[in-house]
Protein backbone atom coordinates (compact mmCIF):
# COMPACT_ATOMS: atom_id res chain seq x y z
CA UNK A 1 0.00 0.00 0.00
CA UNK A 2 1.30 3.10 -1.22
CA UNK A 3 0.97 6.32 1.45
CA UNK A 4 1.62 9.76 0.60
CA UNK A 5 1.17 13.05 2.55
CA UNK A 6 0.72 16.04 0.30
CA UNK A 7 -0.10 19.46 1.79
CA UNK A 8 -2.28 21.34 -0.29
CA UNK A 9 -5.25 22.51 1.66
CA UNK A 10 -5.25 25.82 4.03
CA UNK A 11 -7.04 23.83 7.13
CA UNK A 12 -8.16 20.73 8.46
CA UNK A 13 -7.11 17.36 7.01
CA UNK A 14 -8.46 15.17 4.11
CA UNK A 15 -8.20 11.74 3.01
CA UNK A 16 -8.79 10.04 0.12
CA UNK A 17 -8.63 6.50 -1.19
CA UNK A 18 -7.44 5.36 -4.67
CA UNK A 19 -7.71 1.69 -5.66
CA UNK A 20 -8.19 -0.16 -8.70
CA UNK A 21 -11.07 -2.15 -6.66
CA UNK A 22 -12.87 -1.75 -3.56
CA UNK A 23 -12.50 -4.93 -1.11
CA UNK A 24 -12.83 -6.09 2.54
CA UNK A 25 -9.23 -4.23 3.11
CA UNK A 26 -9.78 -1.05 1.11
CA UNK A 27 -13.64 -0.88 3.26
CA UNK A 28 -11.36 -1.97 6.70
CA UNK A 29 -9.03 1.25 5.92
CA UNK A 30 -12.28 3.12 5.29
CA UNK A 31 -13.39 2.02 8.24
CA UNK A 32 -10.56 3.13 10.44
CA UNK A 33 -9.97 6.51 9.23
CA UNK A 34 -13.55 7.26 9.34
CA UNK A 35 -13.22 6.22 13.08
CA UNK A 36 -10.03 8.26 13.50
CA UNK A 37 -11.65 11.16 14.53
CA UNK A 38 -15.00 9.91 15.57
CA UNK A 39 -15.73 11.38 18.62
CA UNK A 40 -18.76 11.91 21.38
CA UNK A 41 -19.80 14.94 23.33
CA UNK A 42 -19.55 14.51 27.17
CA UNK A 43 -19.30 16.16 30.83
CA UNK A 44 -16.86 15.59 33.34
CA UNK A 45 -17.29 17.98 36.63
CA UNK A 46 -19.40 20.73 34.72
CA UNK A 47 -16.69 21.12 31.70
CA UNK A 48 -17.67 19.58 28.55
CA UNK A 49 -15.27 17.24 26.12
CA UNK A 50 -15.16 15.73 23.49
CA UNK A 51 -14.63 11.84 23.83
CA UNK A 52 -12.46 9.90 21.30
CA UNK A 53 -14.19 6.66 20.64
CA UNK A 54 -11.03 4.79 20.91
CA UNK A 55 -10.71 6.02 24.57
CA UNK A 56 -13.92 4.64 25.89
CA UNK A 57 -13.56 1.44 27.51
CA UNK A 58 -17.13 1.18 27.78
CA UNK A 59 -20.68 2.69 28.62
CA UNK A 60 -22.70 2.30 31.11
CA UNK A 61 -26.34 3.35 32.08
CA UNK A 62 -27.33 4.03 35.54
CA UNK A 63 -30.23 5.61 36.88
CA UNK A 64 -31.55 6.82 33.39
CA UNK A 65 -28.11 8.93 33.16
CA UNK A 66 -25.26 7.48 31.13
CA UNK A 67 -21.74 6.97 31.61
CA UNK A 68 -18.39 6.80 29.48
CA UNK A 69 -15.58 5.32 31.26
CA UNK A 70 -11.78 5.96 29.61
CA UNK A 71 -8.74 5.19 31.32
CA UNK A 72 -9.17 7.44 34.56
CA UNK A 73 -12.14 9.40 33.85
CA UNK A 74 -15.76 8.95 33.86
CA UNK A 75 -17.95 10.84 31.65
CA UNK A 76 -21.57 11.75 31.49
CA UNK A 77 -23.44 12.43 28.54
CA UNK A 78 -26.69 13.51 27.27
CA UNK A 79 -27.12 10.49 24.80
CA UNK A 80 -29.07 7.84 25.95
CA UNK A 81 -27.88 4.00 25.74
CA UNK A 82 -30.29 2.86 22.58
CA UNK A 83 -29.21 6.09 20.81
CA UNK A 84 -25.91 5.81 21.28
CA UNK A 85 -25.98 1.92 20.03
CA UNK A 86 -27.21 2.90 17.22
CA UNK A 87 -24.94 5.57 16.70
CA UNK A 88 -21.89 3.43 17.06
CA UNK A 89 -20.17 0.65 15.09
CA UNK A 90 -21.44 -2.46 15.87
CA UNK A 91 -17.97 -4.73 15.31
CA UNK A 92 -16.84 -2.64 17.99
CA UNK A 93 -19.03 -1.80 20.67
CA UNK A 94 -21.31 -4.28 21.35
CA UNK A 95 -24.40 -4.60 23.32
CA UNK A 96 -23.04 -6.70 26.52
CA UNK A 97 -26.02 -6.60 29.25
CA UNK A 98 -28.83 -4.53 29.57
CA UNK A 99 -27.15 -1.47 30.52
CA UNK A 100 -23.47 -1.80 29.47
CA UNK A 101 -21.95 -1.33 26.00
CA UNK A 102 -18.53 -2.33 26.05
CA UNK A 103 -15.58 -1.44 23.43
CA UNK A 104 -14.40 -5.08 21.78
CA UNK A 105 -10.67 -3.11 21.31
CA UNK A 106 -10.34 -2.81 24.79
CA UNK A 107 -10.80 -5.85 26.14
CA UNK A 108 -7.60 -8.19 26.86
CA UNK A 109 -9.27 -11.42 28.23
CA UNK A 110 -13.07 -13.13 28.16
CA UNK A 111 -13.44 -15.58 30.59
CA UNK A 112 -16.85 -17.94 30.23
CA UNK A 113 -18.06 -18.90 33.45
CA UNK A 114 -20.32 -21.95 34.77
CA UNK A 115 -23.10 -19.27 35.10
CA UNK A 116 -22.75 -18.96 31.26
CA UNK A 117 -22.02 -15.63 31.73
CA UNK A 118 -18.51 -14.10 30.67
CA UNK A 119 -16.37 -12.11 32.48
CA UNK A 120 -14.06 -9.70 30.19
CA UNK A 121 -11.00 -8.27 31.04
CA UNK A 122 -10.18 -4.41 30.23
CA UNK A 123 -7.21 -2.89 29.45
CA UNK A 124 -7.25 -0.96 32.69
CA UNK A 125 -7.95 -4.10 34.49
CA UNK A 126 -11.88 -3.83 34.89
CA UNK A 127 -14.26 -6.74 34.48
CA UNK A 128 -17.38 -5.90 32.83
CA UNK A 129 -20.04 -9.23 32.42
CA UNK A 130 -21.21 -10.16 29.62
CA UNK A 131 -24.38 -11.45 30.20
CA UNK A 132 -25.62 -14.45 28.92
CA UNK A 133 -28.41 -13.21 27.09
CA UNK A 134 -25.98 -11.53 24.79
CA UNK A 135 -23.35 -13.92 24.65
CA UNK A 136 -24.70 -15.86 21.48
CA UNK A 137 -24.54 -12.25 20.09
CA UNK A 138 -20.64 -12.48 20.90
CA UNK A 139 -20.25 -15.86 19.88
CA UNK A 140 -21.61 -14.94 16.76
CA UNK A 141 -19.71 -11.54 16.18
CA UNK A 142 -16.43 -13.19 16.73
CA UNK A 143 -16.42 -16.54 14.90
CA UNK A 144 -16.90 -18.84 17.60
CA UNK A 145 -20.60 -19.84 16.89
CA UNK A 146 -20.83 -23.81 15.44
CA UNK B 1 -33.45 1.62 43.42
CA UNK B 2 -33.61 -0.36 41.07
CA UNK B 3 -30.80 -3.01 41.35
CA UNK B 4 -32.28 -3.29 45.26
CA UNK B 5 -35.92 -4.13 43.85
CA UNK B 6 -34.06 -6.94 41.76
CA UNK B 7 -32.04 -8.10 44.83
CA UNK B 8 -35.28 -8.66 47.22
CA UNK B 9 -37.12 -10.36 43.64
CA UNK B 10 -34.34 -12.76 44.20
CA UNK B 11 -34.24 -13.35 47.63
CA UNK B 12 -37.99 -13.77 47.32
CA UNK B 13 -37.82 -16.36 45.08
CA UNK B 14 -34.20 -18.35 46.44
CA UNK B 15 -36.78 -18.04 49.84
CA UNK B 16 -39.87 -19.71 48.18
CA UNK B 17 -38.06 -22.22 46.22
CA UNK B 18 -35.52 -23.34 49.36
CA UNK B 19 -38.30 -23.58 52.48
CA UNK B 20 -40.74 -25.06 50.51
CA UNK B 21 -38.32 -27.99 49.13
CA UNK B 22 -37.04 -28.30 53.04
CA UNK B 23 -40.29 -28.19 53.97
CA UNK B 24 -41.07 -31.27 52.07
CA UNK B 25 -38.36 -32.68 52.57
CA UNK B 26 -38.94 -32.44 56.46
CA UNK B 27 -42.53 -34.28 55.93
CA UNK B 28 -41.34 -37.25 53.43
CA UNK B 29 -37.93 -37.98 55.87
CA UNK B 30 -40.51 -37.41 59.31
CA UNK B 31 -42.99 -39.62 57.20
CA UNK B 32 -40.61 -42.01 56.75
CA UNK B 33 -39.11 -42.26 59.91
CA UNK B 34 -42.47 -43.00 61.64
CA UNK B 35 -42.15 -39.45 63.21
CA UNK B 36 -45.57 -37.83 62.79
CA UNK B 37 -45.41 -34.50 64.18
CA UNK B 38 -43.43 -31.45 62.97
CA UNK B 39 -42.98 -28.72 65.40
CA UNK B 40 -44.11 -25.05 64.72
CA UNK B 41 -40.05 -24.06 66.72
CA UNK B 42 -38.94 -26.68 63.98
CA UNK B 43 -40.33 -24.69 60.76
CA UNK B 44 -39.09 -21.58 62.67
CA UNK B 45 -35.89 -22.58 62.86
CA UNK B 46 -36.19 -23.98 58.83
CA UNK B 47 -36.95 -20.52 57.69
CA UNK B 48 -34.64 -19.02 59.78
CA UNK B 49 -31.80 -20.81 57.87
CA UNK B 50 -33.58 -20.36 54.67
CA UNK B 51 -33.56 -16.62 54.86
CA UNK B 52 -29.84 -16.78 56.19
CA UNK B 53 -29.35 -19.07 53.31
CA UNK B 54 -31.30 -17.15 50.22
CA UNK B 55 -29.28 -13.93 51.77
CA UNK B 56 -25.96 -15.72 51.04
CA UNK B 57 -26.87 -16.71 47.59
CA UNK B 58 -28.24 -13.43 46.83
CA UNK B 59 -25.29 -11.63 47.75
CA UNK B 60 -23.03 -14.22 46.63
CA UNK B 61 -24.23 -14.86 43.46
CA UNK B 62 -26.39 -11.73 42.42
CA UNK B 63 -24.39 -8.50 43.23
CA UNK B 64 -22.66 -6.49 40.44
CA UNK B 65 -19.86 -6.69 42.84
CA UNK B 66 -19.63 -10.53 43.04
CA UNK B 67 -20.85 -11.02 39.59
CA UNK B 68 -17.36 -9.75 38.44
CA UNK B 69 -15.37 -11.78 40.47
CA UNK B 70 -16.11 -14.99 39.08
CA UNK B 71 -17.85 -18.03 40.23
CA UNK B 72 -16.22 -19.96 42.30
CA UNK B 73 -15.19 -16.31 44.59
CA UNK B 74 -18.46 -16.14 44.85
CA UNK B 75 -19.10 -19.88 45.56
CA UNK B 76 -16.28 -19.66 48.44
CA UNK B 77 -17.82 -16.49 49.68
CA UNK B 78 -21.09 -18.42 49.83
CA UNK B 79 -19.51 -21.56 51.69
CA UNK B 80 -17.79 -19.14 54.17
CA UNK B 81 -21.02 -17.53 55.21
CA UNK B 82 -23.10 -20.45 54.83
CA UNK B 83 -21.76 -23.57 55.92
CA UNK B 84 -21.15 -22.10 59.88
CA UNK B 85 -24.43 -21.02 60.48
CA UNK B 86 -25.43 -24.20 58.84
CA UNK B 87 -23.74 -25.96 60.68
CA UNK B 88 -24.95 -24.54 63.95
CA UNK B 89 -28.64 -24.62 62.79
CA UNK B 90 -28.21 -28.46 61.96
CA UNK B 91 -27.04 -28.83 65.50
CA UNK B 92 -29.75 -26.75 66.51
CA UNK B 93 -32.46 -28.11 64.89
CA UNK B 94 -31.58 -32.05 66.42
CA UNK B 95 -31.49 -33.02 62.31
CA UNK B 96 -28.66 -35.54 63.27
CA UNK B 97 -30.53 -36.73 66.39
CA UNK B 98 -29.23 -33.88 68.94
CA UNK B 99 -25.36 -33.61 68.62
CA UNK B 100 -25.11 -36.06 65.92
CA UNK B 101 -22.62 -38.90 65.19
CA UNK B 102 -19.37 -38.16 63.62
CA UNK B 103 -20.53 -40.20 60.59
CA UNK B 104 -23.23 -37.78 59.79
CA UNK B 105 -21.05 -34.98 60.11
CA UNK B 106 -18.36 -36.11 58.02
CA UNK B 107 -20.66 -37.02 55.18
CA UNK B 108 -21.90 -33.32 55.37
CA UNK B 109 -18.45 -32.18 55.36
CA UNK B 110 -17.93 -34.59 52.67
CA UNK B 111 -20.72 -33.49 50.31
CA UNK B 112 -19.88 -29.98 50.80
CA UNK B 113 -15.85 -30.84 49.91
CA UNK B 114 -17.18 -33.02 46.61
CA UNK B 115 -19.21 -29.81 45.25
CA UNK B 116 -16.35 -27.27 46.09
CA UNK B 117 -14.02 -29.48 44.38
CA UNK B 118 -16.02 -30.49 41.42
CA UNK B 119 -16.75 -26.70 40.71
CA UNK B 120 -13.24 -25.98 40.93
CA UNK B 121 -12.13 -29.00 38.34
CA UNK B 122 -14.65 -27.79 35.88
CA UNK B 123 -13.03 -24.28 36.22
CA UNK B 124 -9.78 -25.60 36.09
CA UNK B 125 -9.86 -27.92 33.13
CA UNK B 126 -12.77 -27.18 31.15
CA UNK B 127 -13.60 -23.22 31.41
CA UNK B 128 -9.76 -21.68 31.47
CA UNK B 129 -9.04 -23.61 28.09
CA UNK B 130 -12.71 -22.19 26.98
CA UNK B 131 -11.11 -18.29 27.90
CA UNK B 132 -8.12 -19.28 26.17
CA UNK B 133 -9.67 -19.87 23.12
CA UNK B 134 -12.64 -17.07 23.24
CA UNK B 135 -9.49 -14.49 23.98
CA UNK B 136 -7.93 -15.91 21.00
CA UNK B 137 -10.91 -15.59 18.53
CA UNK B 138 -11.75 -12.12 19.83
CA UNK B 139 -7.92 -10.72 19.42
CA UNK B 140 -8.45 -12.44 15.71
CA UNK B 141 -11.80 -10.79 15.18
CA UNK B 142 -9.76 -7.16 16.23
CA UNK B 143 -7.04 -8.26 13.84
CA UNK B 144 -9.82 -8.51 11.22
CA UNK B 145 -11.99 -5.66 11.28
CA UNK B 146 -8.75 -3.71 12.08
Amino acid sequence: MKVTVIKDIDSGTAVEIHCREVTSETERLERYIRRFDERLTASENGAAYNVSLEEILYIESVDKKTFLYTTGHVFQTEKRLYELEEILDEKTFFRCSKSVIVNLNRITKLRPEVTRNILATLTNGEVVVISRRYVKGLKTLIGLDG
Amino acid sequence: MEDIKKLLVYFRNAMAFSYSWLVLCTVIVSLIGGNREVTVLYLLKLLALCAWGSLCFVFSFCTAVMRKKGFIFSLTVFFLLFVPVEVLMFYLMGIFAGAGTPALWITLGVIIVAFYISAICVDVFIMRKRSQKYTEKLMEYNARKG
